[in-house]
């Protein structure tokens, strides 16, 4: 479906091997390409903190152990699992010092106060809230194939779920923001 | 809000929203959204979800400034001279090993030669050789055991005793050719009678 999946792929198998090489404008060039979507993804998990903080460990993580990535798999799917597993140790880490929440409507609607200024959109608030609304896995498939357009198979690979249960969840979360919504209005 | 009865166009309308599909997918989907008020209706949702959440402000080249350094494992090009000394180590190597195993004595032979240029008026010198042989002459591997002494200088007592110690040695070949082969006696009572000639 998506049209030049295997060229993005080619594309980083490149860079990767010029930055094997020594060619470190190839580090730039890579994260320049995905660092975008990552952040997006963080902050739709529910993440309002230290954004940066967790693209950047995804990319030092990845970096350090880019030999044991397979060239055939696609690389972005490769980052997000890593920025995956970062959130839910960082969430675990919290959740032992007591410090993170669940991300609940109402937390939702605090949380994005700050960006309130950058989206005066009252439909966009409420979108948010729909999200929040969701269960975690719901909203990290939803979110991977709206805002990224990936395919289910690698949804499913960064959730660690299937391909079908993947459709399923994406389906039952847009049914879910629609009846959120229309209670909502 | 309806749901399309067509779900595998809703199913491609993400991809569609944020422009993944093939040319002429994206142009099915678009045509049909045009016609479906409920498809429209869910990709305007979509890309209010997609503006919903912005992109916080990275700092590429902080990231970039703390990924790793490439191992990089440089090619060392051999240089002519090494390849070269490296050949000629390996021939001489091969040559010492194949002259080591060509030296192995192959048979051990016993016999009483005559050495060359004897054959004149001289007396010849006749010899006891214990010689061991890879197939050539006995005698060109030299005596190990010579008596230095023409047999008709022997006294009988040494006679028998050289007698009995050649027929105390097995004629047939041995199975090992690291053992002793096949005693080589030329003519040993002859040799003397020649000399007498």
């Amino acid at each position: 479906m998506a049209p030049n999946s295997s060229d993005e792929r080619a594309v980083d198998a490149a860079l990767i091997e010029r930055w094997k090489a020594g060619d470190q404008a190839a580090a730039t060039a890579i994260v320049e390409r995905h660092a975008t979507a990552l952040a997006r993804f963080a902050a739709s998990t529910g993440e309002r903190e230290r954004i940066d903080e967790l693209v950047q460990d995804t990319f030092v993580r990845a970096f350090n152990s880019i030999d044991s990535f397979r060239s055939d798999a696609a690389l972005r799917t490769w980052l997000f699992t890593i920025l995956k597993r970062l959130v839910l140790d960082r969430r675990r880490a919290e959740r032992r010092q007591g410090v993170h929440v669940e991300l609940e409507p109402t937390h939702a609607v605090q949380s994005y106060n700050a960006l309130d200024s950058l989206i005066a959109d009252e439909t966009a608030q409420q979108v948010r809230n729909a999200v929040a609304a969701l269960s975690p896995m719901q909203r990290d498939v939803f979110m991977l194939r709206v805002t990224d357009g990936m395919a289910y198979s690698e949804i499913a690979t960064v959730v660690g779920s299937t391909e079908g249960a993947c459709r399923v969840h994406y389906h039952n979360a847009m049914r879910a923001i629609k009846e959120w919504l229309s209670d909502d209005a | 809000m309806r749901d399309c009865p067509d779900g595998a166009i809703r199913d491609l309308l993400p991809l569609y929203v944020s422009g993944k599909l093939v040319a002429t997918e994206q142009a099915r989907v678009a045509s049909h959204v045009a016609m479906c008020m409920d498809c429209a209706t869910e990709a305007e949702l979509l890309r209010t979800v997609a503006r919903a959440f912005p992109v916080p402000m990275l700092d590429v080249a902080s990231i970039v400034a703390k990924l790793p350094t490439p191992r990089v494992v440089p090619i060392h090009r051999q240089p002519l001279w090494r390849v070269a000394a490296s050949l000629a180590l390996f021939i001489a190597g091969t040559a010492t090993v194949l002259a080591v195993i060509g030296r192995q004595p192959d048979a051990v032979q016993v016999g009483l030669v005559q050495p060359v240029g004897t054959q004149t008026g001289a007396a010849p010198e006749t010899t006891l050789a214990v010689a061991t042989s890879t197939g050539g002459s006995p005698a060109g591997n030299g005596a190990l055991l010579s008596l230095g002494e023409e047999l008709s200088d022997l006294t009988d007592a040494q006679l028998e005793l050289l007698l009995g110690s050649l027929d105390g040695l097995d004629p047939r070949p041995q199975a090992d050719p690291m053992t002793i082969a096949t005693p080589i006696i030329q003519d040993r009572t002859q040799a003397p009678s020649r000399n007498n000639q």
